[in-house]
């Protein structure tokens, strides 16, 4: 196969970007009538749904913590959401991996120690993918954790960059992606600046580390605005509604 | 609130000691509390008993899939892809294509919902779905052949419950039915044991194909009750579980009936069957109207 | 029932799964297996089609926190299982001696392609002509009054418990095999009415 060309020429990348420019964010809260809290956020073309139950009565009863809540994490992803269609089962051991990823990094986050004996489930469904799913989740899944109530310490930002050609480039797609780049996703915490996961499966070199690192950890600021807003927007518009 | 003054006073006749609230009431009686809604002609959430939910459809929300389409009815959300793949046709069957639908209520679209494998209602909703698009030969597989005996299409029709409050099966057709309406598949070519399909260039009429439906199926779904048989267009998800049976009516665009489920709740007249196919014509009217892109 | 047979086999009220208890009611739990290989969708939507027209008929009210467990095999297949399953059902039942509130009977028809007649009780070739398929079950409260009644009565009593159609036909062709079955089905509540004499008679022998 031959390799595609990532950076044109003139500094840009395959969809038209400059190396540290994010896609296009677009979040609504509440959009589940069922759940207790829900997000939908588009990222580029990565669409993602997530859902909060709870806090609620744990299913299985010796998984209960008498000082805090469990929290349960449950990817799903749509068959028709790649390129390619493949059944993906409940074990599948990438989506078990990125679940535990989401649940651990959310765990230190939500203050757990409120409701004990009880879980909070949060579900993820990937509508349509297009590269950067982890970093996508992560921010549904803080969205939906705000609009279900539960309380939380900071938001959860999350963002990925990577090592395109020969400079750092954040937010990749999936072509991106898929051709061997390192990647990294961080989620930290806006406020305080703290790292709550880094994760990266490629090669990548310790001098580079620092450059993407600082480029992920720009593109979590920003992300931040974004999500704030929308959470802003929809806390202001219920108290219009509750002052009517 | 009208559901305050229905339900408290016949609580207080029954036991003066206890007064509850309209809400506990209905926690602690749903099929009372319901049926006392019922008796007046209306419903909890403030619908006729033969009324359906605002219906929205929306096409090709997915860009990934060859075919898709988004359909809510009321609280409840469904979207449909369409994914078309290149496979192996049967021995019997040399030149027909693959169909397969399946219906997905994962646990993010309600609290009833458990992970684990598909629940009994998944399965019988895509087998029913399956049946229908197979007996009423909605599409015909011949056209999904390449090459007759090598290589055929194979259309994953993958439904998706993102919310679910009631009546999956007329979401689940609905959006089925508007997102095979958008399918476009790029023309293959066959080459000594090797499909080819063009992956670069934008998707037009020359390069790509629709497909041929032979009739638009449009369905409704009543709930039935023991007690007073009445029939609930649309039921919602309380509704639902309240109920003891449900008739489900699918029709094409013709008036002709596609499909025609009466199940539990004990027996029922003909006259209420002919009342509910009524509703069901006018049903499928108004969501012909909504699939039209 | 012609060249398609199904065992059933009841067992019940017993014990029942803590999960699966109902306070005020029985649970009734329908297990359909297919003649050869693992039960399919299929097969789970069969089960969900008797349990549902089952439940309102049984007195499952008399038997609280009890688990009635029907399970359903078929042993031949040609054509009409469906309504084979329900009428094996009712027998067992009736053997098992659980309370019921009436009686089922189970008839399919189709409506042929070709001819565009209706034909009762198809084989698997004949289901494969079929312009439309359709499963009619009817209970035994509604022919009982029918017998004594006048035929222009027949259209309000025939009170469908169970109805399945697919294909592709006419509201007046509905009908029309909604008449055709509920006199056949008639016969069916005769030959479980005999069965269950015969059955019976022969116990009553045994004890003398």
């Amino acid at each position: 196969m031959s390799r595609v060309e990532l950076l044109s020429p003139e500094g840009l990348r395959v969809d038209g970007r400059r190396p540290e420019e994010l896609r296009k964010i677009t979040s609504t809260t509440a959009v589940l009538s069922q759940a207790d809290g829900s997000a939908y956020l588009e990222h580029g073309n990565t669409k993602v749904l997530a859902a909060v139950y709870g806090p609620r009565e744990a299913r299985h009863r010796a998984l209960v913590l008498h000082d805090r809540a469990i929290l349960n994490v449950e990817f799903n992803v749509a068959p028709f959401s790649t390129g390619e269609r493949r059944r993906r089962t409940k074990n599948d051991k990438r989506l078990l991996e990125m679940a535990s990823f989401v649940k651990q990094t959310f765990e230190p986050v939500v203050i757990t120690t409120l409701y004990p004996r009880s879980q909070i489930d949060i579900y993820l469904q990937i509508i349509q993918h297009d590269g950067g799913t982890l970093q996508a989740c992560i921010n549904a899944a803080t969205m939906a954790l705000i609009d279900a109530g539960i309380a939380m310490t900071d938001y959860v930002c999350a963002c990925t960059a990577g090592w395109v050609e020969r400079e750092p480039a954040l937010d990749l797609n999936h072509i991106e992606e898929s051709s061997d780049t390192s990647e990294v996703t961080i989620a930290m915490l806006p406020k305080s600046g703290k790292v709550t996961l880094v994760q990266m499966e490629s090669r990548l070199h310790v001098d580079k580390l620092e450059d993407v690192l600082s480029l992920a950890g720009k593109g979590c600021k920003h992300i931040h605005q974004v999500i704030d807003k929308t959470i802003r927007d929809r806390a202001e518009e219920l108290a219009r509604k509750m002052a009517v | 609130m009208a559901s305050a003054s229905t339900a408290t006073p016949a609580t207080t006749a029954a036991s003066p000691a206890f007064t509850f609230s309209a809400s506990t009431f209905q926690k602690l009686h749903p099929a009372e509390y319901f049926r006392k809604f019922v008796s007046q002609g209306v419903r909890p959430d403030g619908r006729l008993l033969n009324g359906f939910r605002p219906t929205t459809v929306h096409h090709g929300v997915i860009t990934t899939a060859n075919g898709s389409a988004m359909v809510r009815i009321g609280g409840t959300t469904v979207v449909c892809g369409v994914k078309a793949e290149v496979a192996e046709p049967r021995l019997d069957a040399p030149d027909q294509g693959y169909l397969v639908p399946n219906v997905d209520l994962s646990p993010i679209s309600s609290s009833a919902f458990r992970p684990g494998p598909p629940s009994e209602q998944a399965q019988v909703v895509s087998e029913a779905i399956h049946r229908v698009l197979k007996e009423s030969n909605v599409l015909d597989l011949k056209d999904l052949c390449i090459e007759e005996g090598k290589a055929v299409w194979s259309l994953w029709v993958d439904v998706v419950c993102v919310s679910y409050d009631g009546n999956i099966y007329d979401a689940a057709l609905t959006s089925v039915m508007a997102a095979l309406g958008n399918v476009r598949i790029r023309n293959p070519t066959y080459e000594e044991g090797i499909v080819k399909v063009s992956g670069a260039e934008d998707l037009s009429d020359d390069n790509s194909f629709t497909l041929k439906l032979a009739r638009t199926l449009s369905s409704a779904t009543f709930a039935l009750f023991d007690t007073n048989l009445v029939a609930l267009a649309d039921p919602n998800f309380a509704e639902e579980s309240v109920s003891q049976g449900r008739i489900t009516i699918t029709l094409d665009e013709a008036g002709q009936i596609c499909a025609l489920s009466k199940i539990g709740a004990g027996a029922s007249s003909p006259a209420l069957l002919r009342q509910c196919l009524g509703h069901a014509r006018e049903r499928a009217q108004e969501l012909r109207q909504l699939m039209k892109q | 029932m012609g060249g398609s047979s199904v065992l059933c086999s009841v067992v019940g009220p017993t014990e029942v799964k803590i999960r699966d208890e109902q306070l005020d009611k029985a649970t009734v739990e329908v297990v359909a297996r297919p003649l050869v290989g693992l039960p399919s969708v299929k097969d789970k939507a069969r089960e969900q089609n008797i349990r549902e027209t089952l439940e309102p008929i049984l007195l499952s009210g008399l038997h609280p926190r009890t688990l009635i467990q029907i399970v359903v095999q078929t042993m031949k297949d040609d054509g009409c299982i469906l309504s084979t399953a329900f009428n094996a059902t009712i027998l067992a039942l009736l053997d098992a001696g659980i309370p019921l509130k009436s009686i089922l009977g189970s008839v399919t028809c189709i409506i042929d392609a070709q001819s565009n007649e209706i034909l009762l009780d198809p084989t698997t070739e004949e289901l494969a002509q079929a312009k439309s398929t359709h499963v009619f079950v009817f209970d035994n409260k509604s022919s009982i009054a029918n017998n004594e009644d006048i035929m222009d009565q027949e259209e309000l009593l025939a009170n469908v418990l169970f109805s399945d159609s697919t294909g592709s036909f006419s509201e007046e062709e509905y009908f029309e095999c909604s008449r055709v079955c509920f006199k056949a089905a008639q016969a069916v509540h005769g030959f479980i009415r005999t069965a269950v004499e015969k059955k019976l008679q022969k116990e009553y022998q045994q004890q003398e």
